[in-house]
C-alpha cells in the first residue's frame, strides 16, 4: 500500500489515527515524515485481537526510503546495533576474560562500517557460567554469530552468545583448513581431523 | 633555479613553465559582478540541487545559485574512533565541516581552514543540529562535509585593495557589508545542500532545514545622508542579494537563516550590519521575515530535489515490474 512520496516535515495524518511505525515521528498531534521515501500503511495484525476487534486498532503507518537494489549497500548505510539484534562478528583478539570482535553484519545486513564489541567470558553461555573458559570457546579469526545484550561503553557493543543457536558459525583450525561442528563444543577440521574446542552455533 | 636540484618530494612543475592567470582587477572602478539577469527584489536566483553524486559517501548533494557551486557529503553514522573522549553518547555526535576550494574564491585562499571557514562551520552546525533525529543514532557520528568550489566571496581582500592602491582611502558605500551578503549566500546555501545530503543519507530528521539571505537597504531614489533622521528614508529589503547592490541604495544590513518551514522554527539566525536603534526592532523583524521568506521559496526546491532520486529509483523499480507503470517528472528550478 505505497502511495507518493514524501518528505521529512510533511504531515501524513493525525495521531490518533495512525499508530507511528519506523521512519515518522509525531508532532503536534500529527504523524510526520522524517524521511524521503514512500508512505506505507498496514492494517495492525495483532496476534491476540480477533478478526472482529482489527476495526477498533488503527493502522500503522511508516514511511520507507526505497533502495537501489534489494540487497545493496546503500539501504543499510544507516545501521546500527541495537539491544537484541543479532549480529555476525570476527573475532579480533582474545584473553582470560573477554573476546573482542568486530561486528559487520546486523540483523543480516552488511554495516558500513565495523563496530566493536566484546564477549564477555560470562556471556558465552548459558549453563555452567563458572567453568567457560574463553580460549576453548573462541579463537581470533572465528565467525560469530552473537545477540547484542547491551550498548556498552563508549567503545564496546556488549555482545552474548548464551542461546544454542549462537556461537561459533565459521573458523579455521590452527593449520588454517576450515573446520566443521561435530557438537556443541567441539570443531573437526576438514583436512586433518584434528578437533579443536569452540562455543559452536547450532546450524539451523 | 636551473642550478638547482630537481625536489622529487613535490609535485614539480612542467619543464616548460606556465604563465600565471592574469584576472582583471577587482580595485578598478568596475567591481562589476556576474551579469545577473535584473529580478524583482523578492524573487531568489534559480537553485540547481541535485543528490547523490558522490558515491562513496551516505549522502551527498551538489548546488549551484548563479556564481556559487558548492558540494555537500554526508558520512555516517558511523562508529565513534577509539580515541574519541566522550565517555557515552547517548546521541549521534554531528560534525560540520565548510572548506572553500582554493581557487573557490578570485583571491586564491590556502589549504588550511581560516577563521571564517570554522565560522561557517559552526553556523552550519547550529542549523543542522536540531533538525537530526540524533537520539535514533547512539554511539555514532554523522559528518557533514562542505566543498565550496565558486563563490562571490572575495574575504576582505576589495576593502584592503581600495586602501594599497592610495586613491579612494573610503571603501564605496556598496562595498560595506559585502562579505557579509556573499558569505550569507554561501551559508543558506550550505544549508538547504546540507538538508538535501542528509535526506539523500536517509538520516531521521524533524524537518529539512533551507537556508535563506535578505538584505535592508537604504531605498535608492533617497539621500544617503538621511539615514539617521528617524523613519525618513524608504527601506528596501532584497531576498537573495548579490554583493553588488541591484540599485544605488546603501547597504545597511544582512540576514541569514536556517528555516524549518513545517515546524516554521528558525534553527540559525544570523544578522549583521547596523539598524536604526528607534525603528530598529521592527525593521529587523521585517528583515527576518524576508529571510524566512527566502527560505520558504528555497524550501521548495529542496523538497523536490529531495525526491528526485527517489522517484528515479522507484521509476526505476516500477519499469522493471511491467504491470506498473512510470511516475512524473520533476521539475528542478525555482
Amino acid at each position: 500500500m505505497t502511495s507518493a512520496l514524501v518528505v521529512p516535515g510533511q504531515p501524513l495524518g493525525p495521531a490518533h489515527a495512525y499508530v507511528p511505525g519506523s521512519g515518522v515521528h509525531v508532532f503536534n498531534g500529527q504523524i510526520v515524515s522524517s524521511l524521503v521515501g514512500q508512505v506505507v500503511t498496514t492494517a495492525s495484525t495483532s496476534t491476540s485481537a480477533s478478526a472482529s476487534t482489527l476495526t477498533s486498532t488503527p493502522p500503522t503507518i511508516s514511511v520507507v526510503k526505497p533502495s537501489v537494489a534489494a540487497d545493496e549497500e546503500g539501504s543499510s548505510a544507516t545501521l546500527l546495533p541495537d539491544v537484541n539484534s543479532e549480529v555476525l562478528c570476527r573475532v579480533t583478539r582474545i584473553n582470560a576474560r573477554q573476546a573482542t570482535v568486530a561486528v559487520f553484519v546486523v540483523n543480516g545486513r552488511v554495516c558500513g562500517d565495523d563496530f566493536q564489541g566484546v564477549i564477555r567470558v560470562q556471556d558465552v553461555r548459558q549453563t555452567e557460567v563458572d567453568r567457560v573458559r574463553i580460549f576453548t570457546s573462541f579463537r581470533p579469526g572465528d565467525i560469530v554469530r552473537a545477540k547484542v545484550i547491551s550498548l556498552g561503553d563508549q567503545s564496546n557493543y556488549y555482545l552474548s552468545t548464551a542461546h544454542n543457536s549462537l556461537g561459533v558459525v565459521m573458523a579455521n583450525s590452527e593449520a588454517g583448513d576450515p573446520m566443521y561442528p561435530i557438537n556443541w563444543r567441539e570443531m573437526k577440521s576438514s583436512r586433518t581431523g584434528v578437533v579443536e574446542e569452540r562455543k559452536v552455533a547450532k546450524p539451523f | 633555479m636551473a642550478s638547482r636540484a630537481p625536489d622529487r618530494r613535490r609535485n614539480n612543475p612542467p619543464s616548460h613553465g606556465t604563465t600565471p592567470p592574469v584576472f582583471l582587477s577587482t580595485s578598478a572602478g568596475d567591481i562589476n559582478p556576474v551579469q545577473a539577469p535584473s529580478r524583482p527584489p523578492d524573487e531568489i536566483r534559480k537553485i540547481f540541487l541535485r543528490t547523490g553524486l558522490v558515491s562513496s559517501v551516505t549522502g551527498s548533494s551538489f548546488l549551484e545559485i548563479a556564481p556559487l557551486k558548492l558540494s555537500v557529503s554526508v558520512l555516517g553514522p558511523r562508529p565513534l574512533p577509539r580515541t574519541s573522549t566522550t565517555p557515552f553518547a547517548a546521541q549521534a555526535i554531528l560534525t560540520t565541516e565548510v572548506k572553500f576550494a582554493p581557487f573557490a574564491s578570485t583571491v586564491r585562499r590556502g589549504y588550511v581552514r581560516d577563521s571564517s571557514e570554522r565560522d561557517l562551520g559552526s553556523r552550519l552546525y547550529q542549523a543542522l543540529v536540531g533538525a537530526i533525529r540524533r537520539e535514533l543514532y547512539p554511539k555514532s557520528r554523522i559528518e557533514v562535509v562542505v566543498t565550496i568550489l565558486d563563490s562571490e566571496d572575495e574575504g576582505d581582500e576589495v576593502n584592503t585593495v581600495c586602501i594599497e592602491e592610495g586613491k579612494t582611502v573610503e571603501p564605496r558605500f556598496w562595498d560595506v557589508g559585502r562579505s557579509e551578503r556573499a558569505l550569507g549566500v554561501v551559508l543558506a546555501g550550505c544549508i538547504t545542500a546540507a538538508s538535501a545530503a542528509l535526506a539523500d543519507a536517509g538520516i531521521e530528521m524533524f524537518d529539512l532545514v533551507s537556508g535563506g539571505v535578505a538584505s535592508v537597504f537604504v531605498d535608492g531614489s533617497e539621500v544617503k545622508g538621511k539615514a539617521k533622521e528617524g523613519a525618513g528614508p524608504g527601506r528596501r529589503y532584497v531576498r537573495d542579494p548579490s554583493i553588488a547592490p541591484l540599485d544605488e541604495g546603501a547597504p545597511l544590513a544582512t540576514c541569514v537563516l536556517g528555516y524549518m518551514a513545517a515546524r516554521d522554527e528558525i534553527s540559525e539566525l544570523w544578522i549583521s550590519g547596523r539598524l536604526g536603534t528607534k525603528s530598529g526592532t521592527a525593521e529587523m523583524d521585517e528583515l527576518v521575515d524576508e529571510a524566512v521568506a527566502a527560505a520558504r521559496s528555497s524550501r521548495g526546491v529542496l523538497n523536490e530535489a529531495a525526491k528526485e532520486r527517489i522517484q528515479f529509483i522507484v521509476d526505476k523499480a516500477q519499469s522493471a515490474d511491467p504491470s506498473a507503470v512510470g511516475g512524473k517528472d520533476t521539475e528542478m528550478t525555482g
